[in-house]
């Protein structure tokens, strides 16, 4: 795996635990795929803020970290899984 | 009928069109998605992993549907996903296309046109620079 997976199961303070607004998200992971346990969305569920629950730079990989029991948590109102670097200008989506 | 615009985002270069939607189990915290708006796109597709995820077997489809990839044409499973929230509309037990599109697409997936035609809609586009989608939907 090319990044470091967060033990999600670590006592007391961690990078997990710190919420962080997308913006600090892409500060941190540049060019990483990452998993974000969102804790605010706006009306048109756009991350405002939330907590990295793991980063890669494979985007499989962090697929695989989305737990098959999603469970209630208190303060993640939902899962996502998003780019932090530039999407190239000549992408094209061929099914 | 009501009226109901929902500004779109595109990338990159506004060449592409994105809608965001969410998935959910029956119980339990939603996935929040980016989606392409494909209108050329039978059926809505989300990864597999996802899919999963909310509680679907797609080792037991509800059926399976060629579809062409780049690697040739697969038998993709369709499933039906608990609900499926999208441009505020949400529709219970939605199926679905499982499938994992490559990290190169920069998307989770596709909402198509099994979507889009449960309702009246107008896509607007102001020479790319601004995307919007106009739904009419039932009161």
């Amino acid at each position: 795996m090319d990044g470091m997976m967060l033990d999600t199961a670590s006592p007391g303070k961690s990078e997990m635990d710190e919420i962080l607004t997308l913006e600090e998200m892409r500060e941190r992971y540049p060019g990483e795929w990452v998993l974000i346990g969102c804790t605010e969305l706006d009306p048109e569920m756009r991350i405002i803020r939330g907590r990295i629950l793991a980063h890669s730079l494979d985007r499989d990989e962090i697929y695989r970290q989305i737990p098959l029991s999603l469970l209630v948590d208190d303060q993640i109102v939902a899962l996502a899984v998003e780019y932090m670097g530039e999407v190239p200008e000549d992408v094209v989506v061929v099914l | 009928m009501s009226t109901r615009h929902y500004r779109l985002s595109s990338f990159p270069q506004r060449k592409l069109l994105l809608v965001r939607a969410a998935v959910g189990p029956e119980r339990g915290i939603p996935i929040r998605l980016n989606l392409l708006l494909d209108t050329g796109a039978r059926y809505t597709l989300l990864p597999v992993e996802i899919v999963r995820a909310v509680g679907c077997d797609i080792r037991s489809p509800l059926r399976r549907i060629p579809v062409m990839t780049a690697q040739g044409v697969i038998q993709a499973p369709i499933v039906e996903v608990p609900w499926f929230h999208c441009l505020g509309q949400r529709i219970e037990k939605w199926p679905v296309i499982a499938h994992t599109l490559p990290p190169e697409s920069f998307v989770d997936g596709l909402l198509g046109m099994d979507f889009l035609t449960r309702f009246q809609v107008t896509i607007l586009l102001d020479q790319a620079r601004s995307a919007e989608i106009i739904l009419r939907v039932p009161d």
